[in-house]
């Protein structure tokens, strides 16, 4: 049932029973019951003990914690209905977005719609900025249209966004109302009566008083019945009004992003105003794949919205999504229902929209020809710009000639590999959420293998080209993600292309970089206070040998000669340089020396200043490459390799250590150096285990998963002092590699001193069996027994 | 249910990896669990000023503020220490409304506080509120009871019984939040549990 039984002694039977309650009691919560019996024979010699704990910890775990109704949340921002200069009246909806309140401006004496953003926007300043920014712009907007912007601000730690209440409903609303009236009409039709429609006391929809100029939106809220003309009209009216203030806010530069029935508001007198320009922003930031009420936002997205976060956006963009709201006016239905995300992802980046006279026969079919020019999945083949847009609305209005003209089949297949072309040069990272989709896309797209073969290549060219861009910023893990994508995309097609050779290859490569990663991280990993070369040596050749390169066996010209045009050589020459300072280290020295790896690192990359580096370094030689110009603009990897050489050569006097921290600052985001400098800081005289902390931690953050760091971040913790803090990073180190030794011996040594001297022991056994023939174990043993203190204690019980 | 289990990792691990959003659905996870902790734990003198949700939402702000450093070193369990800022937060709310007049030099407010209505919470859910008629006499009795053990039983054994059947935690949280090991909080939830079984058995007699 659990490991006690490894170490229950007599002397434990107090522990044991500790922890046999709160299993019990887990037990008991988890599932009500709890099987006594079992744990009695498992201790039989607590087993009456174990027995009189029963009712108690049965009535202790007998409650449900969530179902208790004096603790359901509601939550209240503003509990005291007052913010800053407003004064709350009431609540008026909440969704994503936050929570709209209608409410006072007290210095202006007006009423304004208030809205709270959510926590998110407080999260990330460079979110929040980009919002105020866009706010700012907004609030410049002066349109008939658009909903009057009057500030954004913050008032303690809650921020806001004030702006001008409409006295209406969203469109949203009347979609929904229209869409139910619609089937109570259907089920009269069936019904054969002739009743004239109930009011629903409960409408959001404002009585419609028809002014001069919108007199026909009036119409909207009315069923279409015998004659539709004036409806459609009065929906192309309304999409001209959107479009015309759309077109403002572009010319400031301004796209909204988000527009949707939602954010499209009726007032008293039928006039359409845009809300929530601006506030886009915070979403954009936001993970499509997440949870959250994001789906209604996700309907109306474009393809390019959906694609990615790093996509292009232009006013076409707004363009598409009024197209997708206009449908849904229409049709009442959405251009996509799926309620599943990822089918909606697909389909709005690949499946043509069902044409709304499918659905509606009654609607013209110029207007339908307009909705799908605005839901073109290429936004070049959209109207150019909104006032485009509204010019061709006008004409539908007006009813002369449109402009739009709907493609011929044969246009559409050109388009479609046109597009395929062209999206690939667009931006490679853009396609990723694509390439993610690929195994239910391939299934669900035409039984057209040619297609088939289109799409499955393009969505792998543009992970390979995605994986390239990561690949420069030495992205390996990400890069690796890409190329796997790739060739899932490529792997049920038939037959091998050029492309899936590449992709193939590239992914070859990236796993042996990564597999390189992992053991120049194992070779810079402490153990006790030592590192230990010996395996680090051994998982090079090993690694080296897999990817079929024998490099021991082979002589240098011979290796180079294979590798020279490598795509990774420069990756191969560090890998290569740090094999070589391995064996210069190892106890017993091994053939070939270290000089060989150096000199095969040396011609593969033959970068002057690396070169340099792959010496033998002198302190004064070092310390003019750092006086240099331009010294901190060098790429990370030869800043690796410098304060490898600096780390070595103890070259840490102040002016040193200040220079290698703007180094940090100016490539903060680069695994390597941030762990070389970590190294650094540990080797100063004396050693500044808080910068190495620091560093770590940095490191850590790029790469989350890497023992090792967890590992030396515990070891420069324990040394200064932070030892429950250590524990707890080296506890981590042996979740994420759990036959490690030394992590082990590590956390035993600190286990042992923070009194926990039964926990310690059985890791101590652990690191001794996974590094019995361990001669680094050995010795960091030996020291240990010399000692006077808990740890030294353990080892002498051995 | 606790859950610092694996999911809250993920999300750390993804926030340190610089995702935003992971950042929102960490802190939305536990809000209900510090609202809960904050609700229970708030003087009733403090509660007629303060709303939890006010503790909780700016709670939420520190966090919000210290997540990235938190991540990236991660020195407790998530949920202890985010109770903690939400714990400190609280203390200093009670310090400054009800201690300010009548505290006397030299004198320390009780380090857990245990308000009457949190050992009130905690007898409520010691009997569970099962919807038998026929044993709500007899179930008033047993809170009464359990209540006046409750209040024998010492602070640490009494705090340790909170924080794992009120709060919700698991051992190893409340040791993080106790600043005892693991161990050390097994060993006291058991004397706590042995300790309540003896009071009880003897109100029982009584």
């Amino acid at each position: 049932m659990n490991e006690l039984s490894n170490i229950a002694t007599p002397l434990d039977t107090e522990a044991a029973l500790a922890d046999i309650a709160e299993q019990m009691a887990d037990e008991l919560r988890q599932r009500g019951t709890v099987d006594v019996a079992a744990w009695q024979s498992q201790y039989p010699e607590i087993a009456s003990e174990i027995q009189r704990l029963l009712p108690t910890l049965a009535a202790l775990a007998n409650f449900s914690a969530t179902s208790d109704p004096a603790f359901a949340v509601e939550e209240d921002p503003l509990p005291d209905k007052t913010l800053g200069d407003f004064q709350i009246i009431r609540e008026l909806g909440r969704g994503g977005m936050g929570i709209v309140y209608e409410a006072e401006q007290l210095s202006l004496n007006r009423r304004v719609a208030l809205k709270i953003l959510p926590l998110a926007a407080v999260l990330d300043p460079r979110t929040l900025q980009r919002f105020k920014n866009e706010a700012q712009a907004a609030a410049a907007l002066d349109h008939p249209h658009i909903v009057d912007v009057y500030g954004v601000g913050s008032e303690r730690g809650i921020h806001y966004y004030a702006m001008r209440l409409i006295d209406g409903c969203t469109l949203a609303d009347l979609i929904f109302e229209r869409r139910a009236r619609s089937k109570l009409t259907n089920n009269r039709e069936r019904e054969a009566s002739a009743e004239p429609p109930i009011p629903n006391p409960k409408s959001k929809i404002p009585n419609l008083k028809p002014a001069a100029d919108t007199a026909s939106l009036a119409l909207l809220s009315t069923e279409p019945t015998r004659s539709h003309w004036p409806f459609f009209r009065a929906v192309a009216e309304l999409g001209r009004h959107v479009a015309d203030g759309l077109s403002h806010a572009h010319d400031q530069g301004v796209v909204h992003r988000d527009i949707k029935p939602s954010n499209l508001m009726l007032d008293g007198q039928g006039k359409v105003w845009i809300t929530d320009f601006g506030l886009a922003q915070i979403e954009a930031g936001q993970n499509l794949t997440q949870t959250g009420d994001l789906l209604g936002t996700l309907r109306y997205m474009s393809p390019e919205q959906t694609l990615a976060n790093r996509a292009p956006i232009d006013q076409r963009s707004d363009i598409y999504s009024l197209g997708a709201t206009l449908y849904e006016l229409l049709t009442l239905q959405p251009v996509f229902a799926d309620s599943d995300r990822t089918t909606l992802l697909q389909k709005i980046a690949l499946t043509e929209p069902p044409p709304p006279r499918q659905l509606n026969p009654q609607i013209p079919a110029d207007l339908e020809t307009i909705i799908l020019k605005m839901l073109e999945k290429d936004p070049g083949a959209r109207y150019f710009s909104a006032a485009e847009l509204a010019a061709d609305l006008q004409r539908f209005v007006e009813n002369k000639p449109i402009t739009a003209r709907r493609p011929t089949l044969s246009q559409r297949l050109t388009k479609w590999s046109v597009r395929n072309r062209a999206l690939v040069t667009i931006s490679a990272a853009v396609v990723v959420l694509i390439a993610a989709i690929t195994g239910g896309l391939l299934g669900w797209w035409s039984r057209d293998s040619a297609a088939r073969q289109a799409i499955a290549e393009r969505i792998a060219g543009e992970a390979f080209a995605a994986a390239e861009q990561f690949r420069q910023d030495g992205d390996w893990p990400l890069a690796r993600r890409e190329l796997e994508r790739a060739e899932a995309a490529l792997t049920p097609l038939a037959g091998q292309t050029e492309l899936s050779a590449t992709v193939k290859a590239a992914k070859r490569d990236a796993q042996f970089v990564l597999k390189l990663d992992d053991v120049r991280l194992l070779s810079t990993m402490l153990a006790g206070g030592d590192f230990d070369f010996r395996s680090a040596d051994q998982s090079y050749t090993a690694a080296f040998a897999d990817y079929g390169l024998l490099v021991t066996t082979l002589t240098a010209a011979e290796t180079v000669r294979q590798v020279r045009d490598s795509p990774i050589r420069i990756e191969l020459a560090s890998a290569l340089t740090d094999w070589g300072l391995v064996r210069q280290r190892l106890a017993e020295p091994q053939q070939p020396n270290w000089q060989h790896f150096l000199n095969i690192a040396r011609q593969i990359d033959p970068d002057p200043r690396r070169n340099l580096l792959r010496k033998e370094w002198r302190k004064s030689e070092l310390i003019e490459m750092a006086e240099s110009p331009s010294f901190e603009k060098q790429p990370p990897s030869t800043l690796f390799l410098f304060v490898t050489a600096v780390t070595f050569q103890q070259a840490n006097d102040e002016a040193m250590q200040i220079k290698l921290r703007n180094l940090q600052r100016q490539h903060a985001n680069d695994f390597w150096l941030n762990f070389a400098l970590a190294q650094y800081f540990e080797h100063t005289a004396p050693p500044r285990w808080d910068e190495a902390v620091r560093y770590y931690s940095v490191a850590l953050g790029l790469r989350p998963e890497a023992a090792a760091v967890h590992n030396n971040l515990g070891a420069a913790l324990h040394k200064s002092g932070r030892r429950a803090e250590a524990i707890a990073e080296y506890r981590r180190a042996s979740e994420l590699s759990p036959k490690t030794y030394f992590i082990y011996a590590n956390l035993a040594v600190a286990l042992a001193e923070q009194g926990q001297p039964d926990e310690a022991k059985i890791h101590l056994h652990k690191a001794l069996e996974l590094g019995r023939d361990n001669a680094a174990l050995h010795e960091m043993l030996k020291k240990a027994k010399t000692k006077n203190d808990a740890f030294a204690e353990l080892v002498r019980e051995l | 249910m606790p859950s610092s289990g694996s999911d809250t990792d993920v999300l750390l691990e993804r926030l340190a990896a610089g995702d935003r959003q992971a950042a929102d659905a960490l802190l939305i996870r536990h809000r209900d669990r510090l609202k809960k902790m904050v609700s229970c734990r708030m003087d009733p003198r403090l509660a007629a000023r303060v709303s939890p949700s006010d503790v909780v939402q700016e709670t939420m702000i520190t966090a919000a503020r210290d997540l990235d450093s938190y991540a990236k070193n991660r020195p407790m369990p998530f949920y202890p220490w985010l109770r903690r800022l939400a714990w400190n937060r609280l203390m200093d709310l009670q310090r400054r409304h009800l201690y300010r007049q009548k505290r006397a030099v030299g004198r320390e407010e009780q380090a857990t506080p245990m308000t009457d209505q949190s050992l009130f919470e905690l007898a409520r859910r010691l009997v569970g509120h099962g919807p038998s008629p026929s044993r709500a006499a007899q179930t008033r009795e047993t809170r009464e009871r359990l209540r006046a053990a409750l209040d024998e039983l010492e602070p640490t054994q009494r705090e340790v019984l909170l924080l794992k059947y009120v709060e919700d935690m698991t051992l190893a949280e409340a040791a993080a939040v106790l600043d005892i090991t693991v161990d050390a909080a097994k060993m006291r939830h058991l004397r706590a549990v042995q300790r309540l079984r003896t009071l009880l058995a003897d109100l029982e007699h009584d």
